[in-house]
């Protein structure tokens, strides 16, 4: 996955769409929760502390990472109306 | 007088540079995207799809949670094999994305806003059939 747009303040921004989506899908579904919070909590933590300056190449390469987990909880959801 | 001329020429010469410059700043093309801002925009675009179909698809979750969309139902089968075609569609996309593969990223990307906007009208339809 690509790195060079998500480095910037705008992407981090972006990013927190994902999350608040994310956390819609969190509500209620407690084994879900478990598996993706702290992928969530960890892209706000490094939001905030990012917020008056540009991220590191390490916050970049994190926040990739991360939206990776986030697009992992996409597949698992998706799984699992299939599978209902 | 001889320096004066000389020193005349050189202002002269050093403003017809400077014109020169400047018009060519002012006639030179617009700077065409580069392949990484064409495909960074792409990156920030395919997010906000993954955003959306997250959201929708839990919608789709709430929904047959609470008993709108009947477990065995047509819509419910309709439901969930369009969810899978678009979730399928979408790592497609973020594969074509992956290897930089323009058109399919787009093609694919396409899909599965045709295939969101499908889903949003069932569930629209759904969503009033119970109101």
């Amino acid at each position: 996955m690509s790195t060079e747009k998500i480095g910037s303040v705008a992407a981090v921004v972006e990013l927190l769409d994902l999350v608040i989506a994310v956390d819609t899908f969190l509500m209620n579904r407690e084994q879900a929760q478990a598996k993706y919070k702290p992928t969530r909590d960890r892209v706000v933590e490094i939001y905030l502390a990012s917020k008056d300056r540009d991220l590191t190449e390490a916050e970049t390469k994190e926040l990739t990472m991360l939206r990776n987990t986030l697009i992992d909880a996409r597949r698992a959801l998706v799984q699992g109306i299939i599978d209902s | 007088m001889l320096r004066r001329t000389f020193d005349y020429s050189m202002a002269v010469l050093v403003a017809a540079i400077m014109l020169f410059f400047a018009l060519q700043g002012c006639t030179a093309p617009a700077p065409i995207p580069s392949d990484i801002d064409k495909f960074g925009k792409l990156d920030l675009a395919l997010q906000q799809t993954e955003t959306e179909v997250i959201g929708l698809a839990t919608t789709v979750d709430d929904l047959i949670t609470t008993g709108v969309i009947k477990k065995g139902s047509a819509t419910h089968n309709e439901v969930k094999e369009l969810l899978g075609d678009i979730s399928n569609t979408l790592d497609a996309a973020w594969a074509a994305f992956n290897a930089k593969d323009l058109t399919n990223l787009e093609l694919n990307r396409n899909t599965v806003r045709t295939l969101l906007l499908e889903l949003r009208n069932i569930l629209d339809a759904k969503v009033k059939e119970g109101n």
